[in-house]
């Protein structure tokens, strides 16, 4: 396969950033993305060009690492897939592949295609955790969890944390992302006790790293890798809402956030 | 009333003061229009109306109050949210591309891209509006036309005000318009109302795909049938 490529290059995390024209040739079609990737950086290094940036780590689809918005569309057009199980078959002969990092405020370009998701974590350190003692493992089935409730709550862990929900949306939104931590532990019983405190701060947290609002055009749920449902946004905004009206001390003071 | 002030400076918060103020606005564009039609029942039946609603006094204007709270709040929210969002990308793709396949949705998207502007245009409409039928700034002719009465009180002749206003081409053809601008902002503003409060099960999902063009079919029809059926005469033909 011959591919004519536009992809972004960017020194640092100040500098100013261009689209960049890349002829390919000799890309099979057995090749995965990132490995077309691979292939154009030999050929950079070969003539003594600076290869170009892109995060990766597991190649296999379960780490959240990889990232890219091919031809407008995280993770490229196919569906349920991360950019590194994204094969070349998928293209055609020819092809012009426009390639761009994740664009969001929360997420600073450091250099060409890797960005900076570490806003992410600090949504799951605002809450996304349960509070438990350590020591002794608990015995296994000592708490019953109903099966529905189970599978749901996995579901929603399924969330590789990649950010492609936040890439996708017109708004730059992290709330499929934020939705889905909080709505795997709130299915669960060790989710219970600081439920309410987890969505006022997780939320908060969301806001101050400067993420957009959802409008519900579920672009992220289409872009999803995982196919994570926006169900888990409207149960979040229910639990905000309940937690937001019933929490003793919310509107007192900012506590967490700012 | 700290506790609103803060919600109103979070996302989610923001979203459910413009869904509950979005409620509290569309159920008032549904009584709105269910007492216009009543046009269609008559001059006596309509100016009765009217006549009903000036003299409920301080109930009608509690109803107003709440319906300018409910109109600022809206407003204020949804340019806040707005200004968010377009900060949120302050680098914007070279290339953009729907990840969705589903018609429907890519409609609604459309719809909810332009949320901001079908806003600004309603407001200017309402604005338009008040000045017209409720305030008579606009179309002073139409606004003075009185009924008299078999006992020889006189009362506002809302029905002839109507039939006159809408019998120019340009008037009528402006409601219709911003109507169509309403119906967009709805196509989008209904459904999502449910998913910002969390109604989110199977049923919810499915009835709201039902109801949502249902409610926004009788508001954009209900709402352009008045003008284009006097603009054409067919309606109110001789005059009054």
């Amino acid at each position: 396969m011959n591919l004519t490529l536009y992809i972004w290059r960017q020194r640092d995390r100040n500098a100013r950033g261009q689209m960049v024209k890349y002829h390919l040739s000799d890309v099979s079609p057995d090749m995965s993305f990132l490995e077309m990737l691979d292939l154009l950086n030999q050929k950079l290094y070969e003539s003594g060009e600076e290869p170009i940036a892109f995060d990766h780590d597991c190649r296999e689809g379960i780490c959240g690492m990889c990232s890219l918005v091919i031809n407008g569309q995280p993770h490229g057009p196919q569906a349920a897939t991360t950019t590194c199980q994204l094969h070349m078959r998928k293209f055609k002969d020819g092809d012009t592949i426009y390639i761009e990092p994740f664009r969001a405020r929360a997420f600073p370009v450091i250099r060409d295609l890797v960005v900076d998701r570490s806003a992410l974590d600090r949504i799951i350190q605002a809450g996304g955790f349960i509070s438990a003692p350590t020591g002794s493992a608990v015995d296994a089935n000592s708490i019953p969890v109903p099966r529905d409730e189970a599978e749901t709550a996995m579901d929603a862990a399924e969330c590789i944390g990649c950010g492609a929900c936040v890439a996708a949306c017109k708004n730059a939104s992290a709330m499929l992302f934020t939705a889905a931590k909080i709505g795997h532990l709130k299915h669960l019983p060790q989710g219970q006790p600081e439920r309410r405190r987890r969505v006022l701060s997780m939320v908060e947290q969301m806001d101050a790293e400067g993420f957009g609002n959802c409008t519900n055009y579920y672009e992220c749920e289409a872009a999803c890798p995982k196919e994570i449902s926006v169900k888990f946004i409207a149960e979040m905004n229910r639990d905000y809402l309940k937690a937001a009206l019933t929490d003793p001390n919310y509107g007192e003071k900012k506590s967490s956030s700012k | 009333m700290s506790r609103f002030v803060r919600m109103f400076h979070t996302s989610i918060g923001c979203k459910q003061i413009m869904a509950v103020t979005g409620v509290v606005l569309v159920l008032f564009v549904i009584g709105h229009l269910a007492g216009n039609l009543l046009i269609y029942a008559g001059q006596d039946a309509l100016n009765q109306y009217a006549q009903n609603l000036q003299s409920m006094g301080p109930l009608l204007w509690l109803a107003r109050l709440v319906l300018l709270a409910a109109f600022v709040l809206h407003i204020v929210a949804g340019v806040r949210l707005s200004k968010l969002n377009h900060q949120a990308r302050d680098v914007r793709y070279q290339v953009n591309a729907f990840s969705q396949t589903d018609p429907l949705r890519k409609a609604r998207v459309t719809a909810a891209m332009y949320m901001l502007q079908t806003g600004l245009v309603i407001l200017a409409f309402v604005i338009y509006h008040l000045l017209h039928f409720t305030l008579g700034f606009i179309g002073r002719e139409g606004y003075q036309l009185m009924q008299t009465l078999p006992d020889g009180t006189e009362r506002h002749d809302v029905y002839g005000m109507v039939i006159f206003g809408f019998r120019q081409s340009a008037v009528a053809l402006s409601y219709v318009v911003a109507m169509l601008f309403l119906g967009a902002h709805l196509v989008h503003g209904f459904g999502s109302m449910f998913q910002t409060f969390g109604a989110h099960n199977p049923v919810v999902v499915s009835l709201v795909k039902v109801i949502t063009p249902i409610a926004v079919a009788f508001i954009v029809i209900g709402n352009c049938a008045i003008p284009l059926s006097i603009l054409l005469g067919l309606y109110g033909g001789g005059g009054s």
